[in-house]
């Protein structure tokens, strides 16, 4: 799954360290969600996304191989 | 944020310290409870195979209790180390937890399973007491190996 965590928290200024703090989260888990090394739950993904006042769609993003097995149903 | 009941952060340190005097304990007795006459006590012990069927069910023996004790400190040793919350406990960590449980259990089992075919009478049941610790072990080295990656990798920013 890709995410543009890093670039919301250019926009934002913020550190990983004060992403994690205003989340709950570890420095840890926020460095592996943006390196794709962790896919996060929909609730964390869901507050992350809050968190930047964004929606899911705008932060997070299937990869091109992952959409495979997401057909929408027709 | 789903996540399981886990001990305070606070039990890791005793864990640790108890891990440390159970395997010093061990490494200095060998298990060997003849040495040590004055741990032979009477204990409740709930099945013992006897000819006496009147005492194979909740009886009182005399025992050496080295190793039971011993073994009970590592096992609660290792249970404060493994299942006491990290100082910032999240989903990360328990999905971190979650692999290496599922790792130490897979090790667990084979070790069993190999040893079911291949171990009998005497080294059979020594090999059971020792994989008694394999899984906690594991999951243990597992879970801290996997933090330290983590955070290394974030130190060098991959």
């Amino acid at each position: 799954m890709e995410n543009n965590i890093r670039v919301q928290r250019a926009i934002k200024k913020i550190s990983q360290d004060e992403l994690a703090i205003a989340l709950g989260m570890s420095r840890q888990a926020i460095h592996a969600i943006e390196t794709k090394k962790y896919i996060p739950s929909a609730l964390a993904a869901l507050r992350i996304a809050h968190y930047f006042g964004k929606t899911m769609e705008e932060v997070f993003s299937l990869e091109e191989e992952e959409k495979k097995f997401a057909a929408p149903l027709s | 944020m789903y996540t399981i009941p886990l001990l305070p952060n606070s039990f890791k340190k005793p864990g640790f310290i108890i891990i440390a005097f159970g395997l010093a304990a061990w490494l200095l007795t060998g298990l060997d409870g003849n040495n040590y006459p004055w741990l032979n006590i009477r204990v409740l012990s709930l099945f013992n195979k006897t000819n006496d069927p009147d005492t194979h069910f909740a009886s009182i023996i005399q025992n050496n209790v080295l190793d039971e004790l011993i073994s009970m400190a590592l096992i609660a040793g290792a249970v404060f180390v493994g299942f006491s919350k990290e100082k910032n406990e999240n989903e990360f960590t328990m999905a971190i937890r979650c692999s290496s449980m599922f790792w130490a259990v897979l090790v667990y089992y084979t070790v069993q399973f190999i040893s079911i075919g291949l171990l009998y009478d005497y080294a059979f049941f020594k090999l059971v007491f020792y994989n008694l610790f394999t899984i906690l072990f594991i999951y243990i080295t597992r879970f801290y190996y996997l933090v330290y990656k983590s955070t290394k990798a974030m130190h060098n920013g991959k």
